[in-house]
C-alpha cells in the first residue's frame, strides 16, 4: 500500500553528478552568478596577483634548459 | 634553423606564464618551477608532436598541468587545503606592502577543487579564451565554463566579498587602490 503510492508518485529521478553543470535534456543547471561589481572586483584582484607573478624573475635553470640544446656544433663561444 | 630557433624562443616567452599559472596551480614556488621544469623537458623532446601554427604556450600549459594531475594523484597530498597549509609555505610573495593581499588571494586559491581553480586561472587569470582553457583541461566548453562560474563564486565566498557588506573598510582601500569607481 505504501509500496504502491511510492512508486506511483515517486520523485522525479534526479541524476547525480551535476556538479559541474552537465545538462539534462539540455537544460543547463542553474548556475552561481556574482553580482557585475563583485565579479569586476575579483577579476582585478585575481590580474594583479598572476601579473606580480609573472614580473618575478625567471630562475636561471629554465631559461638555460632553453638555451643550452642546439649550439654545440660551434664551440667558438666559451664564457 | 630558424624555426628551431623561433620554437626556443616561443617556450621561453611562455616560462613567465607557465611559472605563474603552476605557482597559483600548486601555491609552492620551488614544486611550481620543477612543474615547469620539466613541462619544458617534455615539450623539447616532443617537439615533434607540437603542430605548428597552434599555439606553443598553450601547449606548454596542456603539458604542465597534465603533470601536475598525474603527480597528484601519484601522491595525494595536500590537494585540498582547507587550512591554507599549503599557502603559508610560500615563499614568492613579498610582504613589502603590496597593494594587495596576494597571501590572502593565494589561500583562498588553495582551498578551491584543483579543477575549478585551473579554469578559474586560465580564464580570469591568465587571460585564455574559453575555448583554449576547454582544450587545455580537457573537458568540454559548458563544463568549464560553469567550473569558472563556481570558482569565481566560491572565491568571492572565501575572500569575503560579500555583495550586502559592499566591501568592508579594508576592502574598500584596496578597492580604491584598483581604481574601483563608484
Amino acid at each position: 500500500m505504501v509500496a504502491d503510492s511510492l512508486k506511483a508518485g515517486t520523485l522525479p529521478e534526479e541524476p547525480d553528478g551535476l556538479e559541474d553543470g552537465q545538462s539534462v535534456d539540455g537544460e543547463p543547471a542553474p548556475e552561481p552568478t556574482l553580482p557585475p561589481r563583485i565579479a569586476a572586483y575579483l577579476g582585478e584582484q585575481l590580474q594583479a596577483f598572476y601579473a606580480h607573478l609573472m614580473s618575478a624573475p625567471v630562475p636561471d635553470r629554465l631559461v638555460q634548459l632553453l638555451e643550452q640544446p642546439d649550439r654545440k656544433g660551434s664551440a667558438s663561444d666559451g664564457d | 634553423m630558424a624555426t628551431e630557433t623561433s620554437v626556443h624562443q616561443a617556450m621561453l616567452a611562455a616560462v613567465p606564464h607557465l611559472r605563474a599559472f603552476a605557482i597559483s596551480l600548486s601555491g609552492n614556488v620551488e614544486y611550481a618551477d620543477d612543474l615547469v621544469q620539466s613541462a619544458l623537458m617534455r615539450g623539447l623532446e616532443n617537439l615533434d608532436k607540437f603542430q605548428p601554427g597552434t599555439s606553443m604556450q598553450a601547449w606548454l600549459f596542456t603539458i604542465l598541468r597534465n603533470h601536475y594531475y598525474t603527480e597528484l594523484r601519484k601522491h595525494r597530498r595536500e590537494v585540498e587545503d582547507p587550512d591554507g597549509a599549503m599557502a603559508e609555505k610560500l615563499a614568492v610573495l613579498p610582504e613589502q606592502g603590496s597593494r594587495l593581499d596576494f597571501t590572502d588571494m593565494q589561500a583562498a586559491l588553495a582551498r578551491l577543487s584543483p579543477e575549478q581553480r585551473e579554469a578559474l586561472l586560465l580564464v580570469s587569470a591568465e587571460g585564455v579564451s574559453y575555448e583554449e582553457a576547454a582544450q587545455i583541461c580537457r573537458v568540454n566548453i559548458g563544463t568549464l565554463k560553469s567550473r569558472v562560474n563556481r570558482a569565481r563564486t566560491r572565491l568571492a565566498e572565501l575572500l569575503a566579498l560579500d555583495a550586502e557588506e559592499d566591501l568592508g573598510p579594508d576592502r574598500l582601500v584596496k578597492a580604491a587602490l584598483l581604481t574601483h569607481t563608484p
